[in-house]
């Protein structure tokens, strides 16, 4: 994965998502355990804190488990999970901003349709 | 953590409205901020705005004209106990001319108790610096190489490097950043950086310090400083309209682009709101958030230059 | 107690750091030094197996004189850019009080070095030309190995220079913490003693206080309370400068103008010592060391007629300057009857007091061929003389005057006098002075 630094989108969120790319694809199987803060850190080049932060938020989400004494562990239904909450935030977003686009440009709904059965 | 003093303390650095001044120049400007230990805080600001100063002030090296100022616990000034618990680096130290490199490490290594000898020559030969070259011969570049090797080498409670970077190429500070980073993982310890690439060190910082003219703007976690302020664009007409009852830090009204930068955090709602007043918003990178928060001029304007 | 144990510990890692850049320049010094000392003996051992035909001197290189004066140079350099020498030192932790001390340590380890500098090469010049004594009969030392002035010069060249150094360095500590005032009031007292006599002679008792002492116990005791009253009040007035002030530094300019103010009064001190020097009726001219001349040489004349003539020839004194006589006819004097006199008045080639004909053995000799005298003055040649004077200011003291140690006088001089033969006759005998 690549940390894009000029991105807005702060580190840890990057790192976050790409921890959540990585259960999606399989490499992260449920309770496999997670890259530790420290690792990451030297990996991608990042500050620990920020490799803690983007392990954290995936730990308040119930996608990550923290295990006493060892490192954070992979959920179960962790991958539904992400995928549930992708389609919401990305694709329900992006179809927001379709319609927002379309409608800004005088397309009626079927218009619309049409153009997204052209490409799936 | 090294021998002297072991006073716990709840700041690595505290400073009560702390003012620098040479006579008629302020350098440092009624500073209160109050510098969390363990982190790697960013000192960022312009040319002149007192970042050198303000870390000089905290090494003990310049005294302070009001204000108190506490490094560890302690007054900085004249303090051996406070000295020997940090280093402070910057991009060319002054050496006898006649000191070779392997001299220096030996002096580091006299002077500092926990001064990591082997660990000061294995980087020499990882960054491929000769210990037996004489410092003077060094390019800016390497300087600031050996420079930063020593001062990360002496494994001092609070370190802070002025401008580390100067004179590196890319791939070197790449592997700079690198050993840094793997350093701090492997002996804790708070590190100051001050630097002009934000955009590069951003990645290292848990922490950011920004200052402007001897004063303090913000203190904060690297990832708030992208709520800070955020970016409006849209027609000009539209702008004013939209920027009226909020605080516009700065505007750009060009023909083809205008936008404004508008302190606040940006929420999703908000980005809803303005999109029906055919404005959009987005972030900023904390590097732009600084550079406009740090800008003289509100207005970008350029014109004045050709017109007459 | 005014030091704490952090900073002594601090102190010595510091001292530590700045002896390796020292010992480098050391190093340096020594070579020079070295290469000083065999280019003066090359060329004095030149000299030496220079045939020459008059009596020479050879006069060795004082290193102690040079090693002095330039420890003060290098003294005042170093105070001046005090700031400047401890920018090379400023990442490394430290306090007022131990920057302060450790250079003071490199200082007078400076100190000894130049005066072990000193003794050893006064030791290699004395050695070889004593080997040179020893082995050629024309060869002469002016003078002699004394083993207690040797170690008592050595202690005195330590004070003297220790007392310069530690007054450079009060003056550095009084400018660093007073600045411009501090600058002004010296001008004004430099001035003030330069141009005005009560002013110079009120510094002259000050100065004498130490420079005109006679007795080297009381010289040892004064001059080492000295050192430390100011050894303290230096270090008191340096612990209570703030030193980060700023960090400003002299420029180079500065450096060169402070060098130069302290020439100048280097000067000064030195034209109010002398003062008190020639005032001191221990060492005047007339003291110079002037031969009896030889005993007078009697002829006895009572043999011939009253009335007669007596043929001297004279000598040819064509090089005077260097030693020849002529003879002369003192026909004023009178002689007691039948006696012939013959006076020698031996030439004067003095150098700081020491005449050179005295190393030549010079002899005259008379004889009396019916009315012929012939006179004749022989001496040796090829004569060389080694002057070998170690360390200075010994002359304040009594313990070694007279003894032939060393050149007892400030400064140098030279003398040059001619020599005669006075021929006196007595009544009735006249003398024939054939010239050529």
């Amino acid at each position: 994965m690549q940390i894009r630094f000029e991105s807005v989108k702060p580190i840890y969120v990057q790192i976050a998502e790409a921890i959540e790319d990585e259960i999606i694809a399989g490499g992260l199987k449920e309770g496999d355990q997670c890259y530790s803060q420290v690792i990451i850190s030297r990996e991608l080049n990042v500050n620990p804190a920020t490799a803690a932060k983007g392990i954290n938020i995936l730990v308040s989400e119930g996608i990550l488990l923290k295990q006493r004494g060892l490192a954070m562990v992979i959920s179960k239904g962790a991958r539904q999970r992400i995928l549930e909450k992708r389609k919401v935030e990305g694709v329900e977003s992006m179809a927001k901003d379709l319609v927002n686009e379309a409608k800004k440009l005088g397309l009626n709904k079927q218009s619309v349709i049409e153009i997204l059965s052209k490409y799936y | 953590m090294g021998k002297g003093d072991n006073r716990m303390y709840d700041y690595v650095i505290k400073s009560e409205k702390l003012s620098k001044a040479y006579g008629n120049n302020i350098a440092i400007n009624n500073l209160s901020v109050d510098i969390n230990r363990g982190g790697i805080i960013g000192l960022i600001g312009r040319n002149g705005s007192g970042k050198t100063t303000f870390m000089k002030m905290c090494a003990g090296l310049l005294n302070k004209t009001e204000g108190e100022l506490y490094v560890m616990g302690s007054d900085p000034q004249d303090n051996i106990a406070v000295a020997e618990r940090l280093v402070y680096a910057h991009h060319n130290i002054d050496y006898d001319r006649n000191l070779r490199l392997a001299d220096i490490v030996y002096s580091f290594k006299i002077m500092y108790s926990n001064f990591d000898e082997g660990f000061a020559l294995k980087l020499l030969r990882y960054f491929e610096l000769n210990p037996k070259s004489k410092y003077n011969s060094l390019s800016q570049g390497m300087m600031s190489v050996f420079n930063f090797i020593c001062a990360l080498a002496s494994r001092a409670e609070l370190t802070m490097l002025d401008e580390p970077v100067l004179g590196m190429d890319v791939a070197v500070r790449k592997s700079v950043y690198e050993v840094l980073l793997r350093d701090y993982t492997e002996h804790p310890r708070t590190i100051i950086i001050s630097s002009h690439l934000l955009s590069e060190i951003e990645g290292v910082l848990s922490e950011i310090l920004l200052i402007n003219k001897g004063k303090l703007l913000l203190y904060e976690d690297i990832d708030e400083i992208r709520e800070i302020a955020y970016r409006a664009d849209g027609s000009k007409e539209n702008l004013d309209k939209y920027g009226y009852n909020k605080e516009v830090i700065f505007y750009k009204s060009g023909s083809f682009d205008s936008f404004n930068i508008i302190l606040g955090s940006l929420t999703e709602e908000m980005v809803n709101d303005a999109k029906k007043q055919n404005i959009s918003l987005s972030k900023v990178r904390p590097e732009e958030i600084c550079m406009y928060l740090t800008q003289d001029n509100k207005e970008a304007e350029l014109k004045c230059l050709w017109e007459n | 107690m005014f030091m704490g144990e952090l900073e002594i510990t601090n102190t010595n890692k510091l001292t530590k750091v700045k002896m390796k850049i020292f010992k480098k320049y050391m190093l340096k010094a020594l070579l020079i030094t070295i290469f000083l000392i065999a280019v003066n003996l090359i060329i004095s051992i030149g000299s030496i197996l220079e045939n020459r035909e008059y009596v020479m001197p050879i006069n060795m290189q004082n290193f102690a004189n040079t090693m002095f004066f330039a420890g003060v140079l290098v003294s005042l350099f170093m105070t001046a850019s005090y700031r400047s020498n401890n920018n090379l030192y400023s990442v490394f932790p430290q306090n007022n009080v131990s920057r302060f001390l450790s250079s003071q340590i490199i200082n007078y380890s400076f100190i000894i070095f130049l005066a072990v500098a000193s003794i050893v090469a006064y030791l290699i010049q004395y050695s070889i030309f004593s080997f040179f004594a020893s082995t050629y009969d024309n060869v002469h030392l002016a003078y002699r190995f004394d083993l207690g002035y040797v170690l008592n010069g050595f202690i005195v060249f330590i004070l003297y220079l220790s007392l310069a150094f530690s007054i450079i360095s009060l003056g550095g500590v009084i400018f660093r913490k007073y600045r411009l005032y501090s600058f002004v009031a010296f001008m004004i007292m430099l001035f003030g003693v330069a141009y005005n006599d009560t002013l110079k002679a009120f510094m002259g008792q000050i100065i004498s206080i130490i420079v005109k002492e006679n007795s080297l116990i009381l010289f040892y005791l004064k001059g080492t309370l000295a050192w430390l009253i100011i050894m303290v009040v230096s270090f008191a007035i340096n612990k209570n400068t703030d030193y980060n002030r700023s960090e400003k530094q002299f420029s180079k300019y500065v450096i060169a103008l402070i060098l130069i103010t302290g020439l100048v009064s280097l000067g000064v001190i030195s034209q109010v010592s002398t003062t008190e020097y020639s005032s001191d009726t221990r060492v005047t001219r007339e003291e110079f060391v002037r031969p009896d001349g030889q005993s007078d040489v009697e002829v006895d004349v009572s043999h011939l007629p009253p009335g007669s003539t007596i043929n001297v020839k004279n000598i040819n004194g064509e090089n005077e300057r260097y030693g020849d006589v002529h003879i002369v006819y003192d026909e004023i004097s009178k002689a007691p009857d039948g006696k012939l006199i013959v006076t020698t008045s031996l030439p004067m080639h003095g150098i700081n007091g020491i005449n050179l004909i005295d190393y030549t053995n010079p002899h005259t000799s008379v004889a009396l061929e019916d009315e012929n005298l012939n006179i004749e003055y022989i001496y040796d040649k090829n004569v060389k003389v080694v002057i070998i004077s170690p360390w200075l200011f010994m002359y304040q003291f009594d313990r070694y005057l007279g003894q032939g140690i060393f050149k007892e006088i400030l400064g140098t001089s030279s003398q040059r006098g001619n020599g005669s033969i006075r021929v006196i006759a007595p009544e009735n005998i006249s003398i024939n002075l054939i010239n050529e």
